[in-house]
C-alpha cells in the first residue's frame, strides 16, 4: 500500500473516528478551565487596571494556557512572545508585574486599604501612607 | 510548518474546542492496521484534555503527544492480555506501528482536507448516483470495487461496466470539483 492509500485510509479511520468521538470527551473540551496563569493574570488586571502593560496582559490571559512556573520555561516565552506579539523586554516587565502581586497577594494585604510607608524626608513631611495598588503601579513604572 | 508547530497549533485549536486536528495527527501516529485506533485515539485524547486543563502549555505538552499514544496503546494491550489471560510478556509493548507520513502532520492535514473535499463531492453523487459513488468509495477504502458492489447492491457488474461507471463517476466528479482530477497530491 503506497503512502498515499495509507493516508487515504487513515483520513477516512479519522473521518469514522470522528463521528464516534464520545459525548464524554467533546463535554471535557468543551468545558476546559481556566488555566491558573490566565487566572492570575485576570486578578493582576482587576487589582491594577491603568498599568500600562494591561492589553499584554490581556493577550496573555487569551492563550488560557500556562501556570505561574511555566513563566521559567525559555520555550514558554518563546511562545508567548510570538503569539502576543511582544519582546523579551515587555514579557519580562510582565513576569516582575505577575510576581509582585502574588508576593503580596500571599502577604494578605488588601489592594485598595492604606497601608504605612517609611517616611522619606528629615522633617518627617513625606507620604506616610498608600495603597498597595498605587505602591504596585509605582514598582511597574520603574520595571523597565 | 515545523512539525512541533503543527503539533502546537492542533492543541491550541483542541483548548478552543476544535479537536479535529489534533485528531487527525493522533490517527496519523498508527497505521490503519492497529486494531484498536480508536479506543488508544479517544483515550490519548482524554489524557491530553486532563493535561490541558490543569494549564500546561500547548508548546510543552506537544513533545508528549507520541508517547502519550504509545502508553494508551500499552495499557490497551496490557488490558486486553489481562482479560484474555494472556501472560502479560507475550506481546511486545514498546512497539508502535507509525506510518511514513507521520513524520509530516502538516502534510497529513492538507491531505485531510483534501479528503473532505473529495467525500463532499462523492456525496453528491451518491445522492444520483450510489454505485458511482460506492465504486469511487470503494477505490479511496482501497476495497475491489466488484466485491464492494456485491456486497452493497448484491450486484456483481463485468470489469468493463466497472470501468465505464467508473470513468462516468469521475467524468461526474469533476464537473462538481475541477480539482478531482489532479491525481493525490492537494
Amino acid at each position: 500500500m503506497s503512502d498515499s492509500d495509507e493516508m487515504n485510509a487513515l483520513a477516512l479511520a479519522y473521518l469514522h473516528g470522528k463521528e464516534s468521538l464520545p459525548q464524554n470527551i467533546r463535554d471535557a473540551f468543551a468545558n476546559m478551565p481556566q488555566a491558573p496563569l490566565a487566572k492570575i493574570v485576570e486578578e493582576c488586571i482587576a487589582v491594577q487596571p491603568r498599568i500600562d502593560l494591561v492589553p499584554l496582559l490581556r493577550r496573555i490571559a487569551q492563550t488560557n494556557q500556562g501556570r505561574v512556573e511555566d513563566l521559567s520555561s525559555p520555550e514558554f516565552k518563546s511562545y508567548l512572545i510570538a503569539e502576543c506579539d511582544t519582546n523579551e523586554l515587555a514579557l519580562q516587565r510582565v513576569v516582575s508585574i505577575i510576581n509582585n502581586f502574588l508576593v503580596i497577594k500571599a502577604s494578605r494585604i488588601e489592594g485598595d486599604k492604606p497601608i504605612l510607608i517609611a517616611a522619606r524626608d528629615e522633617d518627617n513631611s513625606g507620604q506616610k501612607s498608600s495603597s498597595m495598588n498605587e505602591l504596585l503601579m509605582q514598582v511597574g513604572k520603574r520595571v523597565r | 510548518m515545523k512539525k512541533k508547530d503543527v503539533y502546537v497549533a492542533a492543541l491550541d485549536a483542541a483548548r478552543n474546542r476544535d479537536l479535529d486536528d489534533l485528531q487527525v495527527l493522533i490517527y496519523a501516529f498508527f497505521s490503519r492496521s492497529e486494531p484498536h485506533i480508536h479506543d488508544i485515539v479517544n483515550q490519548t485524547l482524554f489524557t491530553v484534555y486532563e493535561k490541558l486543563s490543569t494549564g500546561e502549555p500547548s508548546i510543552l505538552l506537544a513533545p508528549k503527544l507520541r508517547g502519550i499514544a504509545r502508553n494508551k496503546r500499552l495499557q490497551i494491550l496490557t488490558h486486553e492480555a489481562a482479560n484474555r489471560d494472556i501472560p502479560s510478556g507475550s506481546d511486545e509493548p514498546g512497539i508502535l506501528e507509525v506510518g511514513d507520513f507521520a513524520n509530516d502532520p502538516a502534510a497529513i492535514l492538507v491531505r485531510r482536507q483534501r479528503i473532505l473535499e473529495l467525500l463532499a463531492v462523492h456525496n453528491q453523487i451518491g445522492v444520483k448516483n450510489p454505485r458511482q459513488f460506492e465504486i469511487i468509495a470503494a477505490e479511496i477504502y482501497g476495497a475491489d470495487a466488484r466485491e464492494h458492489l456485491k456486497d452493497t447492491f448484491g450486484e456483481s457488474p463485468d470489469a468493463a461496466t466497472i470501468r465505464q461507471s467508473r470513468k462516468r463517476a469521475h467524468d461526474h466528479a469533476k464537473k462538481i470539483m475541477p480539482n478531482l482530477g489532479k491525481g493525490d497530491q492537494p
